[in-house]
């Protein structure tokens, strides 16, 4: 108490800044998130989803239509605006199709939102990038987003599905990225849902990095931070953060969800004539996810439906063969007659 | 000399055991071989089901409703080559074994031939549908057909002016296929048998499936090849059964109507003992066994062509080396089996 006493109301003036900027750092340095979204803004018109993963589509000409993501920015889901990118900023866009092939494209802007979109021809997943690059003192700034867009329709068939559904990774363009592993059982018509465990890798310069931040949060903001392990990856389970009565339940309802790393490392470079010691990455990944399915299914019923059906066929055939029994009667016949 | 020796041996041999032996190679690739990385295909003639994870191929009836899930429009575009395709690869498919598939490959076939062996242990007598039951009831797949067709198109398309059918329906000849809830349960997955809540739609397909399921086990426990009699996929083969080049064949004149074939015929085809008119004698419920060749006494009288070549034929001395000891056959009587 004494300690306290002899402080000068200027020391008191620096602490609560320290201390203020210490709690504030951390959600400031969260805003800066930029991330693609599948959910249309809502004057956004001719909206429909398309395919089996319901990305958001717009007709074109002769009845093509074209995948449409926005581009947002900030850690609360349900809140976050759909951001401009002003046309003398200094971005890259890269999609890339699932041949890795660089599919011609740029971020378009129309009134205040930035978006992308594109004509899904091939079987697989489109990886989508944004990389904005900033120099604020001697550091680098640079925020990458990324989304992985799967296509498929049934009616394409399903050959060689293993291959098709492996994750791409860019390292030589794109310097952090963080990596969905796939399961082993993975076909094109996976979808995440709660209950699911899912790892992802952290990776800079396509090599895992251990002890990154990586942080999940889901459509109401429910979040959560772990620490990658020496392979760089971290598993976390999507829980349910919604409710609804049983009866609106919508399985096919699907909610973003985004997750997010970041990490400084010390690397001298100049960038745009602007000289830096630290590279500081922040790399998002978005997708949706589903309820779990047993939130909809029941194997109970189906036993249930199954026992009584047996029930009643068997039943129904040894009483058939029952009725059809006749009563033995020996007949004799006389010849003589 | 050592043709005839050939020839000899065939004919005397035991074609049942033969196929036995087939039909457990073709079990095993259809329902483990994806567990291997084998893709034989996605219009194959016979039930390897897409929904069991270790399936090798897709059978062509979902790769049909895929298809015909499409508006008018796109059918008779570049999206209906999809499904000419598709036909035409399937037609490739089927010609070479005609309807052996179902004998010899259908590993839903083979399940029922393992549950009517249970039945034999257990001594419980078998069924047979009269004459008139087998008429009506050999319908039955050509409706199943018709549906499968016209409800994936009125899905995309309104009929004289019906609103659409709700995409719930999916692929619905699959909802209610047995080969989608039994044979996943030879990988160990259980993940088919459930009642979808969703809506009302899934509710009742997911409650037809496992009813089917139910029908499925237990009819095929008291009726030889119970399913086959309903199976639509033997329906559109029979549509394309007289270009095949796997033949079966029958001499009238030879013929004594002594009814051994149609004892002996899974399936209760009569109309192979009675029809002595026609050459080509396989019918639209016919699955080529074979059984019906081994049972014939008169040499000539039934003959497998492949390619106009005889490869098996009935004779006289084969009929006694295979039924010698069985009376029921020998002597004419009923075989109860």
């Amino acid at each position: 108490m004494v300690f306290l006493r002899n402080i000068k109301q200027s020391e008191y003036i620096f602490i609560s800044i320290l201390l203020i900027s210490i709690f504030l750092v951390q959600p400031l340095a969260a805003q800066e998130i930029i991330w693609f979204s599948n959910v249309p803004p809502k004057d956004a018109k001719k909206i429909v989803p398309s395919g089996m993963h319901k990305l958001s589509s717009v007709s074109g000409k002769r009845g093509q239509s074209s995948i449409i993501q926005w581009l947002r920015k900030g850690t609360n889901l349900e809140n976050t605006s759909y951001i401009q990118i002003p046309k003398n900023e200094d971005i890259e866009f890269y999609l890339f199709s699932p041949s890795n092939k660089q599919v011609e494209n740029k971020l378009m802007t129309k009134g205040d939102k930035s978006f992308f979109s594109y004509a899904s021809k091939e079987e697989g997943y489109y990886n989508a990038y944004l990389i904005q690059k900033e120099v604020k003192g001697d550091t680098l700034y640079i925020t990458i987003a990324k989304s992985e867009l799967l296509n498929h329709s049934c009616r394409n068939g399903h050959k060689l599905v293993r291959g098709i559904v492996g994750p791409h990774l860019y390292s030589e363009i794109i310097p952090v990225e963080i990596k969905r592993k796939r399961i082993f059982t993975e076909d094109l018509h996976y979808f995440t849902t709660s209950s699911d465990n899912v790892e992802y890798q952290f990776l800079v310069n396509g090599k895992p990095v251990e002890g990154a931040n990586l942080t999940l949060v889901t459509q109401k903001n429910w979040s959560k931070t772990l620490k990658t392990n020496k392979e760089g990856n971290s598993t976390f389970q999507f829980i349910q953060d919604y409710f609804s009565s049983w009866q609106e339940l919508n399985n096919r309802e699907i909610y973003n969800y985004l997750l997010y790393g970041e990490i400084t490392l010390p690397t001298q470079g100049n960038y745009e004539g602007k000289a830096y010691s630290y590279t500081h990455y922040t790399t998002s990944l978005s997708d949706g996810y589903r309820p779990a399915k047993t939130m909809y299914m029941s194997m109970f019923w189906a036993f249930v439906v199954f026992i009584v059906t047996t029930i009643i066929t068997v039943s129904g055939i040894f009483i058939y063969r029952f009725k059809r029994q006749r009563i033995y009667k020996e007949i004799k016949l006389d010849e003589k007659k | 000399m050592k043709k005839n020796k050939i020839i000899k041996y065939i004919n005397n041999s035991n074609v049942s055991r033969f196929r036995t032996i087939i039909q457990i190679a073709f079990f095993v690739l259809f329902v483990y071989g994806g567990y291997f990385f084998i893709n034989i295909g996605q219009n194959l003639p016979t039930f390897a089901c897409p929904y069991n994870p270790g399936s090798s191929g897709t059978c062509y009836l979902i790769s049909a409703q895929h298809n015909l899930h499409t508006t008018w429009e796109q059918l008779f575009s570049f999206r209906g080559l999809g499904f000419i395709t598709g036909l035409g690869s399937f037609v490739l498919f089927f010609i070479i074994f005609n309807k052996a598939w179902c004998g010899y490959a259908c590993p839903l076939g083979t399940v029922q031939d393992w549950i009517t062996k249970l039945r034999k242990l257990t001594l419980t007598r078998f069924t047979r549908y009269d004459e008139m039951s087998f008429k009506r009831l050999s319908k039955v797949k050509y409706v199943f057909l018709v549906l499968l067709i016209l409800i994936p198109l009125g899905m995309s398309n309104s009929f004289f002016g019906l609103s659409e059918i709700s995409n719930d329906m999916s692929a619905p000849f699959c909802q209610i296929c047995p080969g989608r809830t039994v044979l996943p349960l030879f990988s160990g997955d259980t993940s088919q048998l459930f009642i979808d809540f969703t809506s009302t739609t899934t509710m009742v397909m997911s409650s037809l499936g496992i009813l089917f399921m139910a029908l499925f086990l237990v009819g095929s426990f008291f009726k030889k090849r119970f399913f086959c009699f309903f199976c639509p996929m033997s329906a559109l083969q029979y549509l394309f059964s007289k270009i095949g080049v796997l033949r079966l064949v029958k001499d009238g004149s030879k013929c004594t109507k002594c009814g051994n074939c149609s004892r002996v015929c899974d399936v209760g085809i009569t109309a192979i003992a009675d029809d002595i008119t026609s050459k080509n004698i396989v019918k639209d419920d016919c699955m080529m066994c074979f059984k019906c060749v081994e049972a014939c006494p008169e040499k000539g009288a039934l003959d497998v062509k492949f390619f106009n070549f005889k490869i098996f034929s009935s004779t006289e001395e084969g009929f006694f080396k295979r039924y010698g000891q069985d009376d029921s056959l020998t002597s004419n009587k009923k075989k109860d089996d």
